[in-house]
């Protein structure tokens, strides 16, 4: 049994719920436990081995000791009926809604405008927001959704200094801020989600704050909703 | 008086003893601890019972591949306020001079004066190395537990953290089942922190004997755990991936990171553009059509934080047996579903995992029927604008909102029900099924149709240690309603059981 190391054959486990994917041999893949594969066509292989994790299973799925095969299972005697392959019941074509640009538009300063006042009142004082930084911000949010529609891990932090440096207002500035990429199911989950990350909770009292909110749609009403928020201080 | 020395070395045997005990210690404790079993929970446990002892034991271990902190976030061509030119800071001896007698609050003591000025050697020498002063922090139906901080690259805390678990005072009289506790409807959220203190003294315009320094957390990752699969088993233990974000302004990657990556042949291109910033050039078009034509995604691993952690129930659930499982009329023909059937017990029989490992190839469809699980499998288009490589298909179906079918509609159906994919779209909400599903079709079509290199796409059903992201969604009612009501009288336990968890898996033919 040999695994199968050259790069060229590889096996990639995608995560559905997170877009992400593991090469076969990446201890951290959540998935623990296979116990199932199934191909288009009637391509179903229950695993034999005693190990379920992706990076130490055999994938070699010709080898009966460790695959066992639906249609022919050694077990069993031979399914011999002319039926197959089952037929599916997905459909062939599917129907598509155009992506809605002015719904993304209304979320978008819809979530902006949450986004703020949800900040003043966790803060319960007077809190500054800096428009000037946050459209820089939006810039940056872009070329975050492109990266990642087309698979490209994010850049260092330090290759988005650049566009923010030359203002005069972050000049001197220390800042600490990141962007949340969610789909959009509420606006309340959005907050729930901003809330958690305590970036309201800063005590320093001359913090200033800077949101962008940036909603890209997709066909469905599917829509990429990114919250950039970051907390400027000044540095002595 | 005797003297017990002298007694001793006249002792022959115990002269030896002491010279055995030098060579070889007496053991302190057992090599084979005596393993404490854990209280199984009894099923006429009393509420009050249950009450005080049920509590979660979430033991965090460690932290890996966590961020550095930035040094100078801007640097400016002027050297910027390395001391504040006009703001003085004041000393008590100015305000003494004005005072016939010193403020009360001065404090004498210079120590403590020093303590409070800023901050400590350690913490400055760490900050200078970039070093993280990280918490871990639980967060549970509303309350919140910490874990201390730990100063180190790769932070391990090593400690355990009992939370108890919640339980409805309406429900006193109800008596308490473990199924009740597999129902509870809460998850477990850990977010890591990065606890930076701040020293504003220098600012000016402080007392020397005001507390100028405090702490703030940094944001710098969550997971949500749902508790279904504690339950499910006695414990829980892995290595959870933490939901980073994209980047974080004022942190970079620990160092090590970057060299993993590089050696991989699959990233040709440059995984930094050389301009640096550039939105919407046409250089990143080059790049994506680049990487559509690779079906190696390792550029997309970015290496998220992870924490390594054991979550466990105390006392743990027995397994629930799902017998009174209502089955639906089959699709298949009778042979195929006899087959089935009977390649499903024998896979029970051989299959080495015991009952941890389940298979369930017959599964129940929109369409009221038992289907066989490749009949939701076919090639079907990609949105138009996500046809370009297997990295859009996966950021699309990532992005479509998250619906447990049996939470939504909690006195309706619980029953786990593979919708298909245009119905999926047209309420834009999927469960874990249906998106792995939607994602697998949308792989097979980009296989036969895209310019891509030939590879095979299969469904892989099994377990894992999260469900991803929980989240709740409200829809358009009447039509899920019309594909699921029918199976009213589900057994509800049944579903909380078998969580499963599906991922698309992709093999490169050469």
């Amino acid at each position: 049994m040999t695994r199968q190391s050259n790069n060229y054959n590889r096996i990639h486990i995608w995560n559905p719920s997170t877009g992400k994917s593991f090469a076969e041999d990446d201890e951290k893949c959540p998935l623990i436990n296979i116990s199932l594969l199934a191909g288009p066509e009637d391509i179903i292989y229950a695993n034999l081995q005693t190990e379920g994790k992706p990076c130490v299973i055999d994938f070699d799925l010709q080898d009966n000791r460790c695959w066992d095969p639906f249609f022919a299972s050694p077990g069993l005697k031979p399914y011999d009926e002319e039926t197959l392959p089952a037929p599916s019941i997905q459909e062939p074509i599917l129907d598509y809604k155009e992506p809605n640009d002015d719904l993304a538009a209304i979320l978008e300063s819809e979530i902006l405008e949450r986004v703020k006042s949800s900040i003043r009142s966790w803060r319960r004082i007077p809190s500054s927001f800096n428009n000037e930084i946050s459209y820089r911000l939006r810039i940056i949010i872009d070329d975050l959704e492109e990266r990642k529609l087309n698979g490209m891990p994010p850049p260092p932090s330090t290759e988005y200094y650049t566009p923010l440096e030359g203002l005069s207002l972050s000049r001197g500035k220390k800042m600490f801020g990141f962007p949340l990429h969610s789909g959009f199911t509420s606006v309340t989950d959005i907050l729930d989600k901003l809330h958690s990350t305590a970036i309201h909770e800063s005590q320093h009292p001359e913090v200033e704050f800077s949101a962008a909110v940036r909603v890209f749609p997709y066909a469905c009403d599917v829509f990429s909703v990114w919250v950039f928020v970051c907390s400027l201080v000044s540095e002595y | 008086m005797h003297d017990e020395s002298r007694i001793r070395a006249q002792d022959p045997r115990a002269d030896f003893s002491w010279i055995l005990n030098a060579i070889i210690p007496p053991r302190k404790r057992s090599l084979y601890p005596a393993r404490q079993h854990s209280n199984i929970f009894e099923t006429q446990g009393t509420h009050t019972q249950l009450q005080q002892q049920s509590r979660m034991i979430v033991t965090v271990v460690s932290a890996s591949d966590t961020l550095c902190r930035e040094q100078a976030v801007f640097s400016n061509a002027t050297p910027f306020l390395a001391s504040p030119p006009s703001i003085r800071r004041l000393k008590s001896s100015d305000i003494s001079s004005f005072m016939t007698k010193p403020s009360p609050r001065r404090i004498p003591d210079s120590e403590a004066i020093r303590r409070h000025q800023g901050l400590s050697s350690q913490e400055r020498e760490a900050t200078n190395r970039g070093d993280l002063n990280t918490i871990v922090q639980l967060k549970f139906c509303g309350k919140k537990y910490e874990t201390r901080p730990d100063r180190k690259v790769n932070p391990s805390w090593k400690q355990v953290i009992e939370i108890p678990l919640p339980f409805n005072e309406e429900e006193k009289d109800g008596g308490f089942t473990p199924a009740k506790l597999k129902e509870l409807d809460e998850s477990l959220q850990i977010s890591l922190f990065d606890i930076v203190s701040v020293d504003i003294g220098k600012g000016g315009g402080y007392y020397d004997d005001e507390v100028t320094v405090f702490t703030e957390k940094r944001f710098l990752g969550s997971v949500q755990i749902p508790l279904g699969p504690a339950f499910n088993e006695d414990k829980q233990q892995g290595t959870y991936i933490l939901n980073t974000p994209d980047i974080i302004l004022g942190y970079t990657p620990s160092g090590g990171d970057m060299s993993d990556t590089v050696h991989e042949p699959s990233s040709k291109f440059p995984s930094r553009r050389p301009n640096g910033f550039a939105p919407g050039s046409r250089a990143g078009d080059v790049e994506s059509q680049l990487h559509g034509n690779t079906i190696m995604d390792d550029s997309n691993r970015k290496r998220s934080a992870s924490l390594s952690m054991l979550v466990a129930i105390e006392p743990s659930v027995p397994m629930m047996e799902h017998s009174q499982m209502i089955v639906l009329p089959s699709n298949e023909s009778p042979t195929l579903s006899q087959y089935a059937t009977e390649w499903m017990q024998r896979y029970t029989k051989i299959n080495p995992c015991g009952p941890k490992r389940r298979i369930n190839i017959l599964v129940n469809g929109s369409n009221r029927k038992q289907n066989i699980i490749t009949r939701f499998l076919r090639s079907q288009p990609p949105p138009p604008e996500c046809q370009a490589s297997l990295s859009q298909c996966a950021h699309y179906v990532s992005l479509i909102p998250f619906l447990k079918t049996w939470k939504a509609f909690k006195n309706i159906a619980r029953h786990k029900i593979w919708r298909t994919s245009q119905n999926v779209l047209d309420i834009t909400a999927a469960d874990w099924n249906e998106r792995a599903a939607l994602l697998a079709n949308y792989f097979i079509y980009m296989s036969q149709e895209g310019n891509l290199d030939p590879f095979e796409v299969y469904l892989v059903v099994g377990n894992s240690i999260t469900e991803g992201n929980v989240v709740s969604t409200c829809t358009t009612r009447t039509t899920v309603l019309s594909a699921i009501l029918y199976c009213k009288e589900f057994n509800p336990f049944h579903l909380h059981f078998l969580q499963f968890t599906q991922l698309v898996f992709c093999r490169r033919t050469s």
